[in-house]
């Protein structure tokens, strides 16, 4: 209670301001943008997985009605190639494709329908290649080479002392395979935006993307312009959850404004979305774990692979995360832990909430679980004997921060009534059998070792309210509103008095994209940053103005006063303006890290984490094998919770994309075409597979590091969500699966053969 | 109807999601039905009063939903939004929101991606606790 | 529009409709709630020239029970379906069929008669209409007939309609049977298509068991409907009898499941839906 008094406007339900016109259909998305004289284009794309392209003949194409440009690769002025880490994806394909649905041309017509009809036309002459449609095909000794430089894209092994010898000497070792599929964001909307060259000749790109100063970067690498000829606008945007994190049209949109001078439109129709759009990675992990009589971790090998498609893109980070997370928040003294990256022509795999972190912790949460049935060790004190401990030493040889949350977070789940009556659930129907699982899970917050500057601003008007500036995207978060909050406790006056300025190039300094569970503590650090600047400027200006000196004007709720009298940041601000001094101040933010990664890897380790705890309960009908989520319950360490009502909504979302990833999402290649493109076949939970509760209760802590205490929330939901339920299915029927997503087919054949009238006894 | 609705009459509350009937991101009133409006062809509304989240809100019939949505956190990416807001309404009206399962049973058609479920059905049941006695 | 050379007709009756369709029902489709239709347009599946559309013809919208029949005029949606009480007093697990059938939106839009039309082997309203050994009317200009529906429906979108002709009523006779249930089989809680389906009448004359999915059209397992007939369904004959279901379907394996699955799960189906019957229990 005294918490809640320490502060006014953080730790509360301030309601989304965007939430009232988001209802009415008030707000704009890019794809409801229809200006007038719009140019509407079309992608022209590989049926093909893989192909040699002999040539591309556009003349009956440009002759279509309406027809105004048609782009292909001869027209890209710079490299013909994106990708945040290695540029190897071309923009648009000139000699060969690797995927069904790689882009190989661009049409802009008066119409949506000419521009269809002219897509349609444009002749590409192909020569089917031999395809590479799995990762056992990819390593295999015939396996022809999507990329010269072969099949695996990555390779690394971080090794700590001395695992065989480990393992050996364990009291028991467990040894598993878990294998998961491909995910699809399946954001309502697909990718859209919307380009046109002003009178100053800059282009201006309104586009669904998650990173709007790094979308500017690749697309001027691309189409030869300077940086500041470019504006890229990223808000708003229906869904992303890391699939527009990386290009999808935005350099195409470029192109395509740049050769016919007009604004032109583009949105991916969802079966486009389906193939082109990107997907979270399929893994194989082979997990080997020993523990002591102790019920000590004592050695973990995993060995992990990868499908990441023809192009690398977010790939090495996804392998990363996956590295970082096989060990679980847990100390592990010996581990060898190898990431392969393998290409294959089954699309693209990026960025997905989590990174890799899902399907790594599937893996280590679901060795954890069956350890403990081994021990006969309950599942939550075998985690509190292994679990990080403040200022430890952690696995990979650096100091931990503060853990202390992460013990809480197991004290919680321990503590409630649905782990303690377990098995008193009795389900309406003789072949219905009910369980409850659990598991841990744990997400470093931003880029590991890569360095992070994130820069953003706050502006006080003399009107008499104060802008936030910041670049992550607001993409349904609710950064907006949290951020508002920050700013408005650090000045101590009313969040309805902070306004925003979002994700706009123009506008806004470089605050980095929204992914990696970064936005709150990256903008939040700049934000109060710029916060402390604006105050120390207005000290000086009221100092001025009451005839003392700055160190003598001390600032509070809005008011800086001294013995001779007061005035408001506004007036302050106004004074600032009269001397023409700004009343824009930007702030920094040095996101803490360690100098060098492990060796072998990108970005390991991360400094700071999110943990949480997730109890599920399932009911498996054992006739047809199908999985009814009953509860949800979350237990996070976030550090402190800025808004709660936000803060839960995301952890509700983040369960709901887990429970669709651990029973009834993939996105199937069959021979590398995609087969799952639409919502008829890719199915996503809808509103009656919510369970009958879900739930989170945020556990009390605070990072040293993070604004007011923050964390990050966003990807931690979704992270124990399927090793959990497989942990319930486990407890249901004695069957544990081992293999994503756990559909009906799958459960059943993994349950014995059972006869109806057996069911019955 | 749903590209008559959006680029002729620049109602761009109702929003194209799967173009098949599986998201509920289009749904409007036809007749005062919910109904995805991508199903139904332009020519098949003549004469038919079509209702969208604009007009309801014009109506003054959104007060307590849009509140609701908004105060318990119920809007995320937001794009699925108004086709929930109609369907919400149409099942308050007709009174299947007395119950969560007959809420989502109502809402069955609605995909929300941001997984949202939680909060909108609490949005829902509150807004048809506060709408109790007058619109 | 991408479609804009299709020609749209709207008969505002019965008799308007039947004259388009004389005059243009070799080329024409025939749109009811358009939930499929509108579908097969966006994919660009659909190459008749002209559509007909029904859904101004009021006069097709009815259910009524005469003569020892339910009636549902073509077009009565699967709203209008779970609100009738002749339905529900008469066949119940038409109506538990109904609710499955998309969401809310769709079951304003979709009709029986189009679910029919569209024959495809995992419709949900199927099973059921087979299993009360359901009818429909077919009018042309030239006069009307009435064919059984496991004679109407051919395969997979094939049935006996001709060009000129508008399936103007689907019926069924008002059993007093002893219960009867569906139960399909879809991926996920809503909005699935079915994996399977199967839907068991116990009629005054004897048992009927239909199923969905499981081939090119809706198949009744007459085996299982006879060892019943003979011996009752008790505990003891539960097993059997859905096991004898299981034996009359012959699936596929597509996206949605392999063919070995299927059977499984007719079989768990077909034994949860007798299940239910046996011990009274409610749709759940």
């Amino acid at each position: 209670m005294m918490r809640l008094l320490n502060y006014r406007w953080i730790q509360r339900p301030v309601p989304n301001p965007l939430g009232e016109e988001k209802a009415t259909g008030v707000t704009r998305f890019f794809s409801d943008m229809f200006p007038q004289g719009c140019l509407m284009a079309k992608t022209v794309r590989s049926p093909h997985p893989r192909a040699k392209v002999k040539g591309i003949d556009v003349s009956q194409a440009l002759r279509g009605p309406g027809v105004q440009a048609i782009v292909t690769a001869k027209d890209i002025q710079g490299l013909n190639a994106y990708g945040v880490f290695f540029q190897e994806a071309p923009v648009l394909a000139s000699t060969e494709v690797n995927y069904v649905g790689e882009p190989l041309a661009l049409v802009a017509a008066e119409t949506e329908e000419q521009a269809e009809a002219a897509a349609e036309a444009v002749r590409v002459d192909y020569e089917q290649l031999p395809f590479i449609s799995s990762m056992e095909e990819a390593l295999g000794p015939d396996a022809p080479n999507i990329l010269p430089d072969g099949n695996i894209a990555r390779h690394c092994v971080i090794e700590q002392g001395d695992y065989r010898k480990a393992l050996a000497e364990s009291h028991l070792v467990v040894k598993n395979t878990y294998r998961t599929q491909k995910q699809k964001h399946m954001y309502l909307e697909p990718e859209a935006g919307m380009g046109y060259l002003d009178e100053a000749g800059v282009l201006n790109l309104f586009v669904g993307g998650q990173n709007p100063y790094r979308d500017r970067l690749q697309i001027a690498r691309s189409v030869g312009l300077p940086k500041e000829k470019i504006r890229v606008v990223n808000f708003p945007v229906g869904g992303a959850f890391g699939g527009k994190d990386e290009i999808t049209l935005q350099i195409h949109l470029a192109l395509l404004v740049l050769k016919t001078r007009r604004a032109v439109k583009l949105v991916w129709s969802r079966e486009e979305s389906g193939a082109a759009g990107y997907s979270r990675h399929a893994f194989k992990m082979d997990m080997e774990t020993g523990v002591g009589r102790d019920g000590k971790l004592t050695a973990n090998r995993a060995v992990l692979f990868a499908d990441t498609g023809p192009y690398m893109s977010f790939g090495p980070s996804v392998m990363d995360v996956a590295m970082e997370t096989v060990n679980g928040p847990y100390i592990v003294p010996h581990y060898f832990i190898e990431g392969t990256l393998v290409r294959t022509n089954n699309g693209m795999s990026a960025a997905f909430r989590g990174f890799g972190a899902p399907q790594a912790n599937f893996a280590v949460e679901s060795q954890m679980n069956i350890i403990a049935e081994e021990l006969g060790l309950d599942k939550l004190e075998l985690r509190e004997k292994n679990i990080w401990r403040s200022r430890a030493r952690a696995n990979f040889g650096h100091e931990l921060g503060n853990c202390e949350g992460l013990r809480k977070c197991l004290e919680k789940a321990s503590r409630s009534a649905l782990w303690k009556y377990r098995g008193n659930i009795r389900p309406a129907r003789p072949w219905l059998k009910s369980g409850v699982g659990v598991a841990v899970a744990m997400k470093g917050i931003g880029f590991g070792v890569l360095p992070d500057y994130p820069a953003a601003a706050v502006e006080v008007h003399p009107e008499g309210h104060v802008t936030a500036l910041f670049s992550n995207p607001d993409y349904g978060q609710g950064l907006i509103v949290s951020n508002a909050q920050l700013v408005a406790e650090k000045f101590g006056i009313s969040p309805s008095l902070v306004k925003v300025s979002n994700a706009d190039t123009n506008f806004v300094p470089d605050t980095g994209g929204s992914s990696a569970s970064r936005s709150t503590y990256t903008s939040g650090g700049a934000l109060l940053d710029s916060c402390d600047k604006a105050i120390a400027a207005l000290k000086v200006v009221a100092a001025d103005a009451l005839h003392t000196r700055p160190d003598a004007v001390t600032y509070s709720e809005g008011m800086l006063r001294a013995d001779a009298g007061e005035l408001d940041i506004f007036r302050a601000a106004g004074l600032l303006k009269e001397k023409g001094a700004p009343t824009k101040f930007v702030g920094t933010f040095a996101v803490p890290r360690f100098d060098s990664p492990v060796s072998g890897s990108l970005e390991i380790p991360h400094m700071v984490h999110s943990f949480a705890a997730l109890l599920g309960e399932v009911e498996v009908d054992t006739l047809l094998g199908t999985v009814r989520v009953k509860r949800l319950l979350f237990y996070p360490d976030i550090g402190r919770v800025i808004n709660p009502v936000i803060a839960s909504a995301q952890c509700d979302g983040g369960l709901m994309q887990g429970l669709g990833y651990a029973i009834m999402e993939e996105h199937v290649y069959d021979a590398s075409v995609p087969k799952t493109r639409n919502f008829t076949t890719y199915l996503v939970p809808c509103p009656t597979d919510s369970p009958v509760e879900i739930g989170t209760e945020f556990v009390e802590s605070t990072e040293a590091t993070g604004p007011f205490g923050a964390k990050g929330v966003g990807e931690i939901p979704i992270i124990p969500v399927a090793s959990c339920l497989a942990d319930a299915v486990r407890d249901a029927t004695g069957v544990r699966l081992k293999q994503l997503p756990m559909s009906p087919g799958r459960v059943l054949s993994s349950l014995p053969d059972q006869k109806p009238a057996e069911a019955t006894a | 109807m749903l590209r008559l609705l959006r680029e002729d009459a620049g109602l761009t509350g109702a929003k194209p999601g799967c173009e098949a009937g599986e998201c509920g991101a289009c749904t409007v009133l036809l007749d005062g039905q919910p109904v995805t409006s991508c199903l139904v062809l332009a020519g098949q509304v003549d004469g038919s009063e079509v209702m969208t989240v604009e007009g309801l809100e014009r109506h003054g019939k959104l007060k307590h939903l849009k509140h609701a949505f908004a105060d318990e956190g119920a809007v995320q990416c937001g794009y699925c939004i108004p086709g929930f807001v109609v369907m919400s309404y149409a099942a308050i009206r007709d009174g299947k929101a007395s119950d969560i399962d007959g809420l989502k049973k109502a809402l069955e058609g609605n995909i929300c991606r941001c997984g949202g479920y939680p909060k909108i059905l609490a949005a829902v049941t509150a807004s048809a606790e506060s709408g109790k006695g007058g619109p | 529009m991408k479609y804009s050379h299709i020609k749209l007709l709207s008969p505002g009756s019965l008799d308007e409709a039947l004259a388009f369709l004389h005059d243009h029902g070799a080329e024409a489709r025939i749109i009811s709630g358009g939930t499929d239709l509108s579908v097969y347009l966006k994919d660009d599946l659909v190459k008749e020239s002209v559509i007909v559309d029904i859904s101004k013809v009021k006069e097709l919208r009815y259910i009524q029970e005469a003569d020892g029949m339910v009636k549902l005029g073509a077009r009565t949606t699967f709203s209008d379906c779970l609100g009738s009480h002749a339905v529900w007093r008469k066949a119940t697990f038409l109506n538990e069929a109904a609710r499955e059938v998309g969401s809310t939106q769709i079951r304003n839009l979709a009709t029986v008669a189009g679910n029919v039309c569209n024959a495809s082997p995992a419709a949900d309203s199927l099973p059921p209409l087979y299993a009360l050994e359901a009818s429909v009317t077919l009018r042309s200009s030239l006069g009307e007939r009435e064919v059984r529906l496991d004679e109407f429906i051919l395969g997979p979108r094939k049935t006996r309609r001709s060009a000129d002709e508008l399936v103007t009523e689907v019926k069924f006779p008002a059993v007093d049977g002893h219960g009867n249930r569906f139960r399909k089989l879809g991926l996920r809680a809503s909005q699935a298509i079915s994996v399977v389906s199967v839907a068991a009448l116990s009629a005054v004359d004897g048992w009927r068991i239909a199923m969905g999915a499981v081939g090119p059209t809706v198949v009744r397992a007459a085996d299982a409907e006879e060892y019943l007939d003979r011996n009752g369904l008790t505990q003891a004959s539960l097993k059997a009898a859905s096991e004898l279901v299981a034996r009359a379907a012959k699936p596929i394996t597509d996206v949605r499941g392999t063919a070995e699955y299927r059977k499984r799960a007719i079989e768990a189906l077909a034994y949860q839906c007798l299940y239910d019957i046996l011990y009274g229990q409610e749709g759940t």
